[in-house]
């Protein structure tokens, strides 16, 4: 019988920097964070500014 | 000197050009389909006679001009001005047959909207309007968006090294990937996988906003293809605002951004380089010129009193600030209240935003990012230069995927193209005036249609002239395809008429 | 300079028959659209003045003078008896309105969104939900649709059997309630509802199958397909 043992993490890693999900998943990421940081920098923004006014 | 034009260009022009009214054709099959789906008859009938058509006539227009040639960038400009005409011809005959347009004219201001992904539109009663006539309309945004992505990314790259970067963020050196079926079939897989990521999290939101797990689909799938595609056609008449959802928006907010990344800048991402995102001339610019709009729109609605607390100001500000720069044109607020309650500096702030526009490469419009960083650090650059003693070389660069020289030729040709740009909005704003509307409201409504911004006042409505309605179409076809198909196909026609033999 | 070689110009006037051909097939095509639109006629009998639309150019005229740019705003708020308005009316001058009640009739149209607070809906006061009705049941063109969010109590559901959309026009309800331009939800210009009432029953208008577009479908499906195989069958042979 043959002899099965987990796969170890750096052969799932190799696999998971293959698959074609990778990419996406990186990217959609990535766009989300900009819009984050935009939105908070702007967020303060609006503190100031309704603040003063 | 100019050639004028053999049977082997008009073949090709064609030819090419049937190609693509033979995929219009297609596309209409699927609202067909779901006409079918929901018993909408009369809707199917049209849907089933427009693709007919259009099917019809590509296929013939391929049969009679069959080459086995390939494009010049010439003939490839001058084919996608020529289809960008034509399309929207058999793209207008569902919606006027929908019944919910006044005129012909109506409808072909419609479909050209929708292909150049503007979001200006001329529905009436869009409230009562059958399912599958506004998914017609939301589709023409997506295939209108990615189609010019796909064109400017094949064709405009191969135009030059120098003037490429200007056009798609890259230049003729380093295409994103080498070849262009290779280049296509990455944009077509982004899209993909963003329109079933995106669909899905706006459906949520929908539902969340209260709607029915069909109907939300529909709804998600209409909001997705608009805020992806940087579109803004909206299926209910309120916009965004119908849905009365913090969560929808937010949802909205990274769809619209990713929609104006240029996919030179998604495939950098799709690697893993984020470090791009602040590297990148183009980031760089639209994260500050957001800033700074943002700032100045917020001290414009605070002082007018508009909104008060910092909450409303991001939810209602911030939006309408991303929407416009990203070309988008979806509202969260009544186009009439930028008018009466906005008070003059907060809508003249979204005006800029829109002139300013996104990424070269994407489906946003306007004067595009790339120009704008570039003319900057010239200007920085001409600064320096008197600053520094007279003997000093000075070398300016600039980061897009890679580090790149500044050249006179690149700024000067971001310069003369900037320039067109603004004769573009002014001189449709110009127009506006002898109309009677506003040099406000005139610009406003110029810059929406020329920068895909799609923002309204209220100008363009069924009831306006139709002087003005052509000339906002004409602003729309010229500012999406940037000025330089338009011209290749000037420059052919012109050929034919006073060209040497 | 001499000709390249191989080039073969074509005579402009073949250039320019090609180009009529193509205008007068597109000028058919607009034609064959034209005519097989519903076939209403396009008049109503319903005095201009009722269906005047907003024009940009219009001259606003509100009940309190608007403030310029960098004064502050106040609300106004003249008594409580609620005043009848249109939604023109509450967009043209949202800061008069701003804290007054209002009594507003509109159709509801696209959806009631069940929330914690109470049931969202847009009720639209255009000319299609009570003067003309809806599209594509006649052919009188008036521009977009006006209306405004309307935030129901929970029981006002019930009221309402008909909701305005594709081939349903909606129930006209008549709503009191206060109007704010910026509500403390953070939506604009909505009005805030505490009594509602049905005035009108909607109902589903039918939009019967065209004869003659059916016909013309099927013909250009028909020859579509013909294209097609022949484009298959001399591809094939190439």
């Amino acid at each position: 019988m043959a002899h099965w043992s987990l796969p170890s993490v750096t052969r799932l890693r190799a696999g998971w920097r293959r698959s074609p999900l990778h990419g996406a998943v990186l990217g959609i990421a990535s766009v989300a964070l900009a819009t984050v940081a935009v939105a908070l920098a702007c967020t303060a923004i609006a503190f100031v500014v309704t603040t003063i006014y | 000197m100019l050639f004028r034009p053999d049977r082997r260009d008009f073949s090709l022009i064609g030819f090419y050009t049937g190609k693509v009214l033979f995929g219009v054709g297609v596309a209409m099959l699927i609202p067909a389909v779901m006409a079918v789906a929901l018993g909408e008859r009369n809707e199917l009938y049209a849907f089933l006679l427009s693709a007919g058509l259009a099917i019809s006539v590509g296929r013939a227009t391929e049969l009679l001009l069959y080459t086995r040639e390939s494009l010049s960038t010439s003939h490839g400009l001058a084919t996608v001005a020529l289809s960008w005409l034509l399309a929207p011809i058999f793209a207008a005959l569902p919606l006027l047959l929908s019944g919910h347009y006044a005129s012909y004219l109506d409808a072909y201001f419609e479909s050209m909207s929708g292909f150049a992904t503007i979001g200006l539109t001329l529905a009436n009663d869009l409230d009562h309007m059958a399912r599958s006539v506004n998914l017609w309309r939301h589709l023409m945004q997506f295939i209108g968006g990615q189609g010019i992505v796909v064109v400017v990314l094949t064709i405009l790259a191969s135009a030059g090294g120098r003037i490429g970067y200007l056009y798609t963020g890259e230049g003729r050196e380093e295409k994103i990937l080498p070849n262009v079926i290779r280049t296509s079939r990455f944009i077509w897989r982004v899209a993909l996988i963003y329109s079933l990521i995106g669909t899905t999290l706006l459906w949520i939101a929908v539902i969340g906003a209260g709607l029915q797990p069909l109907t939300a689909l529909y709804h998600g799938a209409n909001l997705f293809m608009a805020a992806f595609d940087t579109g803004g056609f909206a299926t209910q008449s309120s916009s965004v605002a119908f849905y009365r959802s913090v969560y929808v928006e937010a949802v909205l907010l990274p769809l619209m951004t990713a929609g104006a990344f240029s996919f030179a800048l998604h495939y950098q991402l799709w690697l893993g380089r984020r470090s791009e995102l602040v590297y990148n001339i183009e980031t760089r610019t639209i994260a500050t010129s957001t800033l700074v709009m943002f700032a100045i729109l917020a001290v414009g609605l605070a002082r007018t009193g508009t909104f008060t607390e910092p909450g409303v100001m991001m939810r209602q500000g911030f939006f309408q600030v991303v929407s416009a720069h990203t070309t988008t044109g979806l509202a969260t607020v009544p186009g009439r209240l930028y008018v009466t309650d906005w008070g003059v500096l907060a809508p003249a702030v979204l005006v800029t935003a829109m002139a300013f526009g996104g990424m070269a490469g994407s489906t946003a419009g306007g004067i595009k990012a790339m120009r704008i960083g570039l003319i900057l650090k010239g200007v920085i650059r001409d600064v320096r230069k008197v600053l520094l003693p007279e003997d000093a070389i000075v070398v300016t660069t600039f980061h897009s995927s890679t580090r790149k020289m500044l050249t006179e030729n690149q700024l000067r040709a971001a310069a003369t193209v900037l320039l067109l740009w603004l004769v573009l909005y002014f001189g449709g704003g110009l127009i506006g005036l002898f109309y009677g509307y506003e040099l406000q409201l005139s610009l406003f409504e110029s810059t929406a249609a020329a920068s895909s911004g799609g923002l309204s006042v209220g100008l363009v409505r069924p009831a306006l002239e139709w002087p003005l309605k052509v000339v906002y179409i004409a602003q729309m076809m010229i500012g999406r395809l940037e000025f330089i198909a338009v011209f290749a196909l000037l420059g052919y026609l012109l050929a034919i008429v006073r060209g040497r033999v | 300079m001499s000709t390249p070689v191989g080039r073969r110009p074509i005579p402009r006037r073949r250039v320019a028959a090609a180009a009529l051909g193509l205008a007068a097939f597109l000028a058919a095509v607009v034609a064959a659209g034209e005519a097989l639109r519903h076939p209403h006629t396009p008049v109503s009998d319903i005095p201009e003045a009722q269906l005047a639309g907003a024009d940009p150019r219009d001259e606003l005229v509100c009940p309190d003078p608007q403030p310029r740019e960098g004064q502050r705003r106040t609300p106004d708020i003249e008594g409580t008896a609620p005043v009848r308005v249109t939604s023109n009316d509450l967009f043209d001058c949202p800061e008069a309105y701003d804290g007054r009640r209002v009594v507003y009739r509109g159709e509801v149209v696209g959806a009631l969104l069940e929330r914690a607070v109470g049931v969202w809906s847009q009720l639209n006061d255009d000319v299609y939900a009570e003067l003309l009705g809806p599209l594509p049941a006649h052919r009188d063109y008036r521009g977009g649709n006006a209306g405004v969010g309307v935030l129901l109590p929970h029981g006002a559901v019930d009221l309402v059997s008909f909701i305005g959309g594709p081939q349903t026009r909606g129930d006209v309800l008549e709503v009191v309630g206060t109007f704010h331009r910026v509500d403390p939800t953070g939506e604009v210009a909505v009005i805030h509802a505490d009594g509602a009432q049905r005035m009108a029953d909607g109902e589903p208008f039918p939009d019967p199958p065209l004869a003659d577009r059916r016909l013309a479908a099927w013909l250009a499906v028909i020859v579509a397909l013909a294209l097609v195989t022949i484009e298959r069958v001399v591809a094939l042979r190439r």
